[in-house]
Parts: C-alpha cells; sequence; structure tokens
C-alpha cells in the first residue's frame, strides 16, 4: 500500500436487529479492498509523506434499537488513552498527540473523512532508530445505560485493530563482509543473518585498476577504482544465508561485493565491508563434452520425452493384450 | 565326497520348508512388481580416449563414483508352464552432480553442473520358477529396449546447452539384457507367506541379485551420448 490519504469511513451501521446483546464479535474494521490489518511504512515512506488511500472500513453488526455511538479511536504505541464518557463530545478529532478518535452522528450509518496519517500524531516522522505503531479500533458506546436492548451497559472495543508500524530503524550494519565465490557469469554471494533483516540487498561493484590475482584480498586493500553503477539485487534471507547466486557480471572482471539487510517497511541498512569476487567462465557438462568434440549436439537429433512414450505405451498395451488373448485360449 | 555333502545339506536346507508351504500356495498369479536399486554411472566418456593430461567431460565433471539408481518394474505373466515368460515396464530416476570446468588451472571460481537421467524400459523376462518349491533360487533372464531421457542443468539451475546452441535435454535409444537370480523368502517363513498370499494376494516375496548390460547410444549412433553401463542390482520382488 502506497499511500496519500486515509479516508476514514463508518459504514453500513446495520439494520436495527431486534433485541439481541451487543458483543465484541460485532464490531469489525479493516481498509477497504485489504485483507491484511496491518501495514509498515519505512525512512523512504516519511521523505514523502505517510499515508494509506483506502477507507478505514467499520462496521457493527445486530444494532439495537436505541440510541448508540460508534467511533474509530486512535493511539500511539502503548499510550494510556482517557475514558471517552460522550464520544460526541469528548472525541478529539485531529492533531492529537498520542490518542485521539473520530465520531459520527448518533446511530450514524456512514462517517467519511479525509486526513493524512501523519496528521494523527505529531511528529511521526521524526527521529531515527525508533518504532511506532498507530492502531485504531472501533468502539461501541451505548448512550442509555439503563437501556436493556443494548445488552451492554459499558462501551465495548473492536477485538479487531487496523495497526501502522513506521519502522525508523533499519537493519543495523552487518559485522561481517559476504563470502562470495566466483562462478560461471556470476557471483555467489553468502551472507550472515542479521537481525531484523527480511531480505538482502547485494551489490557488485565493478573494479577497475585492482590487481586480479590478489582477488582473495580485502576488496578495500588494493581496490582501484569504482566504475559504473554496482549491479544489486535483492534476495530473500533463505536464498542470501544458502549462497545468493548475482548475475549481470562479467566474467574476468573484479567486484568488490557488499550487502545490506531490508526490513519488513522497506528500509535499507547501510552496507556491510566488501569482498572480492571474480566471476570466470566454466563449462558445465554439455559445455565440456562440445569442447571434446563429442557427438551428442542435442536438439532434434536426440528426441526426448514425446518420441519414446507412445512407443512404451505401445509395447506395453501390446504386452498386456497378449496376456489376456493367452488368458481367454485357456 | 565333502562338496556332495555340502550339496545335498543345501538342498534339504532349502527344499524341506519350502516343500511344507507348497500347498498353502494357491492363489492365480498374474504378474509382478519389482524394486531394485543399483549403482551406476553412464559410459558417456567411452567415447573419448583417455588422456594423461586432462579428464575426459564426465569424470571431469563428477569424479569416479557410481550414484544410486532406483527403479520400478510392473510385469505382467503370459506364460506360466515352465517358468514364467513376462513383459512390462520399468522406470528409474538417476541424478548427479558435479562441479563445472575451470578452462585453466589456478582459477578461483566453481559452478555445479548436474546430469538426470530417467531410464524407461520395455522389457521380456523369462525366470526359471519351475522348481521354486523344492529350491528356492530362481534363474532369471530378462531383455528389452530401453529410452533414456537425459537432461544437463548448469550451475545457475537451468538447463545447459551444448556449444551449437541446442538446449542439453533429450532421449536416447539403446537395448539391454539382464541375468540374476531371485530368492525366494517364503520359504524362511511359510506361515506368514500364506498369511501374504490370503490377505493381499502376494503368491512370492523375492529378494533380487541382477546383473545388468545395457547399450544406450541410439543402437551405435555417432552423434549420440552412450549413456549404457554394466550395472549389479538388488532389489525386491512381489510376485502376485
Amino acid at each position: 500500500m502506497r499511500p496519500r490519504f486515509v479516508a476514514l469511513g463508518l459504514l453500513s451501521l446495520a439494520a436495527p436487529g431486534g433485541a439481541m446483546a451487543i458483543s465484541q464479535g460485532d464490531l469489525s474494521i479493516q481498509l477497504e479492498g485489504e485483507t491484511d490489518r496491518a501495514f509498515f511504512f519505512g525512512v523512504k515512506d516519511c521523505a514523502t509523506g505517510v499515508a494509506v488511500e483506502e477507507k478505514v472500513v467499520a462496521k457493527l453488526a445486530n444494532a439495537p434499537q436505541s440510541n448508540y455511538s460508534v467511533y474509530v479511536r486512535w493511539q500511539l504505541d502503548d499510550s494510556i488513552c482517557p475514558a471517552i464518557d460522550n464520544a460526541e463530545e469528548d472525541c478529539p478529532t485531529t492533531e492529537a498527540a498520542v490518542c485521539g478518535c473520530l465520531v459520527g452522528d448518533k446511530n450514524a450509518t456512514e462517517l467519511v473523512e479525509d486526513f493524512k496519517l501523519q496528521d494523527l500524531v505529531n511528529g511521526l516522522c521524526d527521529g531515527s532508530n525508533v518504532v511506532r505503531t498507530v492502531e485504531l479500533k472501533l468502539f461501541f458506546d451505548p448512550e442509555d445505560s439503563s437501556n436493556a436492548d443494548a445488552g451492554t451497559s459499558e462501551s465495548l472495543e473492536s477485538e479487531e485493530t487496523v495497526r501502522f508500524t513506521i519502522d525508523l530503524d533499519p537493519p543495523d550494519k552487518p559485522a561481517e563482509a559476504p563470502e562470495v565465490r566466483g562462478a560461471d557469469s556470476a557471483l555467489v554471494v553468502t551472507v550472515k543473518e542479521l537481525s531484523g533483516a527480511e531480505r538482502y540487498n547485494i551489490c557488485a561493484t565493478l573494479l577497475v585498476g585492482a590487481d586480479n590475482d590478489a582477488a582473495a584480498a580485502p576488496a578495500d586493500q588494493d581496490a582501484g577504482a569504482v566504475a559504473g553503477e554496482p549491479v544489486c539485487t535483492e534476495f530473500s534471507e533463505s536464498e542470501a544465508l544458502a549462497g545468493a547466486r548475482l548475475t549481470g557480471v562479467k566474467n574476468g572482471e573484479n567486484y568488490a561485493v557488499t550487502y545490506a539487510g531490508i526490513d519488513s517497511a522497506d528500509n535499507v541498512g547501510p552496507a556491510s565491508n566488501p569482498t572480492r569476487g571474480q566471476p570466470e567462465q566454466l563449462y558445465d557438462l554439455a559445455e565440456n563434452y562440445s569442447r571434446w568434440d563429442g557427438g551428442e549436439t542435442g536438439g532434434c537429433n536426440a528426441g526426448g520425452a514425446g518420441a519414446a512414450l507412445p512407443i512404451l505405451v505401445l509395447g506395453a498395451g501390446g504386452l498386456l493384450g497378449l496376456a489376456r488373448a493367452r488368458r481367454r485360449s485357456r | 565326497m565333502k562338496r556332495g555333502l555340502f550339496t545335498g545339506a543345501a538342498i534339504v536346507l532349502f527344499a524341506a520348508p519350502a516343500l511344507a508351504q507348497r500347498d498353502v500356495r494357491e492363489s492365480a498369479r498374474s504378474s509382478y512388481f519389482e524394486f531394485r536399486l543399483g549403482f551406476y554411472r553412464p559410459d558417456i566418456d567411452s567415447e573419448f580416449k583417455k588422456s594423461p593430461s586432462m579428464e575426459r567431460p564426465f569424470e571431469a565433471a563428477f569424479g569416479d563414483g557410481r550414484e544410486a539408481l532406483p527403479e520400478l518394474h510392473l510385469e505382467r505373466h503370459f506364460f506360466q508352464r515352465f517358468g514364467t515368460l513376462s513383459g512390462g515396464l520399468g522406470v528409474g530416476y538417476w541424478t548427479i552432480e558435479g562441479e563445472s570446468i575451470a578452462p585453466s588451472a589456478g582459477v578461483d571460481a566453481s559452478d555445479s553442473t548436474e546430469l538426470t537421467i530417467v531410464p524407461l524400459q520395455a522389457q521380456l523376462s523369462y525366470r526359471l520358477d519351475y522348481f521354486e518349491d523344492t529350491f528356492p533360487l530362481v534363474p532369471i533372464l530378462r531383455g528389452g529396449l530401453d529410452y533414456y531421457l537425459w537432461r544437463i542443468l548448469d550451475g545457475a539451475g537451468n538447463k545447459a546447452k551444448f556449444a551449437n546452441g541446442n538446449e542439453a535435454d533429450g532421449g536416447t535409444w539403446g537395448w539391454h539384457y539382464t541375468f540374476g537370480v531371485h530368492l525366494l523368502l517364503d520359504f524362511l517363513a511359510p506361515e506368514m507367506a500364506a498369511d501374504f498370499d490370503r490377505d493381499a494376494g502376494v503368491n512370492g516375496s523375492y529378494l533380487t541379485f541382477e546383473y545388468q548390460i545395457a547399450r544406450v547410444d541410439d543402437f551405435g549412433s555417432a552423434d549420440s551420448f552412450r549413456l549404457g553401463d554394466s550395472t549389479f542390482y538388488f532389489g525386491l520382488t512381489l510376485d502376485f
């Protein structure tokens, strides 16, 4: 979700449902069109303005006939927000520090209001190395506590939440440089696991003028000059820990290889120290066989499953038929 | 004299329990299923002369070892008067991973390469099981037509290519013959064998020992891989 504005809506407050008691399970909240209820924003999002485009859809099922209020309330982190006795009067609407809410009309069926997510909390994107959460919940407030029709005299809050995490804490700089193995037109890079990283960005920068014979030496020694843009690819954690194959590099050239962790909010941490690596021309079995002038050349000559299966099926069919014929003749 | 005594003792040893369970092996036989395992190495390098300075392609990539080749065979019986003649299909799966080759020594890089072969066989088998109730070793002779599907992968896990740009996968025809013995296990536990027959319809269980000679090179074509081998197999056969 890449975001502009939040449109908050209280929609579809259900038709009167008789005298059934309201319970926590009757309150639901989610972003329109989303099945997830957790969203992450990182340093880049804060630079462009943290926001979401979708509406928040809050629903009350099994609504009572008596008067009531429903409101969506937000809080920052684990803030302790003051109780709201009368939602229509007490609910702060915008730019609260840590707590706030939006309330509809009495027995409202719809409330839509646009605002920027970062306006919910002052300084939402300030600082570094911090993780903040903004949590939205739906509340139900029976206006007349003696009215048994509501089934409850207490305010209810939804079990479901919509949660925004503003993560300004990128993964740390890796303590160790990557292990790099030269392969054919590729570098196989193995990283060390980084706390908080769920992906890894691996980059290879071409070194010009480096001593190719010293390929095993650290890249920051006798590295030569960096030439051109680095070749970078993102890999999943499992790939990177097992040995990710970085392509787009040229055989015989010397590269400085670094990696950086990426967290769930797309924050990219600082790059590791570099390790040198050099792809080399290598021959797999088919290429090496060709170098030996072997007769097999693949293509149509080599047939394939399509040629064999009909013959084998025919053969099997013939044998089975023969067996049946013999049985009948007994 | 001693040899004669030994032979007589062996016959008594094998034959007595087998005779005891003869009466209980009664259900009709129609087919047999065999699982067997061999250690196979395709003879790709036989196409090339040995060089003292350079390993041939297969050996250079995969060394000189053999890898396990599990196979399943299913055959129908269609003659059961003096021994059993049957025919059917077999399929196996064999794969090996090795190292790609550097063009010169001293290259500090490495990559993998992989060869996978799926042997398909259509074959006739003759098992001399006429005497198995008295002597539980059953000689077997087999022969048939082979088609070996093969594929080579490069270090990235993609299909490798020959120098002409063709993808390195295909199939190669061939033939094989096999000889060996199947040891009838029923004589070791006749009661259990009888139960197995009554409950599951399995007439006989055999430990198998077979030696297969295969020539798989598109019947001598110079433009094909040589995937044949001489392979020893052992396994288990269920006759039902």
